[in-house]
């Protein structure tokens, strides 16, 4: 097989290697990881090959290990799957530190961690923070090497269901170039600084923990947690847990006992636009 | 229930957050959190005190709380039994 080049994604303690026969197939691998400084370099943990032939019209196809998984002659539902390939392979072999289901975010030198679930709205909320004037680092991963606070965020665009346009109009032009949003059939890949002009990737630490949960129609319930139930939520949201010593439990204590931890359910930003402010602004002083 | 020794599983580890404590047992994965009075329940566990014994310690402890502390421990004792985190001996 022809390779035009590679690429090794090392994050979370783990790396993945990608190689390609088309240099248009690395200007797409490009587009949905963003270069992300490595904690450590491994040896990969398994191989992905993107293939590109072109019969006139391009048809995408992706490689496990030598093994065909996918095709497509769609390229954004082709990065979409390809994106959660590569997450999926970071998560399941990522060791050496704490990985959250999170999207990371940063105001002034403050890092703030928000996990979410599947159907949490997670993104969404993610995106209309950069609106507030966040940072914008990730909306997937966050990791945290063995004892530290820093947080490692893997880099890459915010994943955004169509129904979310709705109430991301206001933020995100989803006329703009593909250079900043690749709208697939289901969902929107969107470069962050469509939203903030000034995005900056960094790794600050750790000093706030957000559990957003969107529920249609509810009145706004806001909780500061305790250091006990921020490291009860935490724990939820820990993906690799199987590969960490005592399942990463005394980390995610000492991360709950340092930081304070918010919950909150909302049907509306409107709703949380005040407290949230008061937050930002709180790191600003 | 009165007369039963309940005892702590050595399986849990334990982390101590203030006055709170978060319990994880890694060979279930089964993670509790536990207020200020559970976790107080938690240490009285030890296999040498009865129920009705651990009911008259917070009692004199808390008499404020009055006949509440015997509904509550016993609630207690029957999650932490449901969890998997102690014995009744």
């Amino acid at each position: 097989m022809i390779s035009a080049g590679n690429r090794v994604i090392h994050y979370a303690g783990t790396s993945v290697a990608l190689e390609f026969n088309d240099p248009a197939a690395e200007a797409l691998l490009n587009r949905i990881v963003y270069p992300i400084p490595a904690t450590t370099e491994t040896d990969p943990s398994a191989t992905i090959r993107i293939e590109i032939f072109h019969d006139p019209d391009p048809e995408y196809q992706l490689y496990l290990d030598g093994e065909k998984i996918y095709k497509s002659k769609n390229k954004i539902d082709f990065a979409e799957n390809l994106l959660s390939k590569i997450c999926y392979l970071l998560a399941f072999s990522s060791k050496e530190g704490l990985l959250f289901h999170a999207a990371g975010l940063g105001i002034n030198q403050a890092g703030i961690l928000v996990p979410g679930g599947i159907g949490f709205g997670k993104s969404t909320f993610t995106a209309w923070m950069v609106s507030m004037g966040c940072d914008y680092f990730s909306d997937e991963f966050v990791y945290f090497p063995w004892e530290s606070d820093n947080m490692y965020s893997f880099y890459r665009p915010l994943h955004l269901k169509k129904p979310s346009r709705k109430v991301l109009s206001p933020i995100i032009d989803y006329d703009a170039d593909e250079a900043s949003i690749m709208a697939g059939n289901h969902s929107d890949l969107i470069h962050p600084t469509l939203i903030k002009a000034d995005n900056c990737y960094r790794q600050p630490p750790l000093q706030l923990i957000l559990f957003p949960h969107y529920q249609a129609k509810s009145e706004l319930q806001w909780h500061e947690l305790t250091a006990g139930e921020t490291g009860l939520e935490l724990m939820q949201f820990l993906i690799n847990s199987r590969n960490l010593p005592e399942h990463g439990f005394g980390e995610i204590a000492r991360l709950a006992r340092k930081v304070k931890g918010i919950q909150f359910t909302y049907s509306a930003f409107e709703q949380i636009e005040v407290p949230v402010r008061a937050l930002l602004k709180s790191f600003h002083d | 229930m009165e007369d039963k020794k309940p005892l702590r599983n050595q399986d849990f580890r334990l982390e101590k957050m203030d006055d709170e404590l978060l319990l994880f047992n890694p060979q279930t994965n089964n993670i509790l959190y536990l207020n200020e009075t559970a976790a107080l329940i938690w240490q009285l566990c030890d296999g040498h005190s009865a129920v009705d014994k651990i009911v008259s310690l917070l009692t004199e402890s808390f008499p404020e709380a009055g006949t509440d502390i015997k509904q509550d421990v016993e609630e207690t004792i029957a999650l932490f039994k449901i969890q998997g985190a102690i014995h009744l001996i």
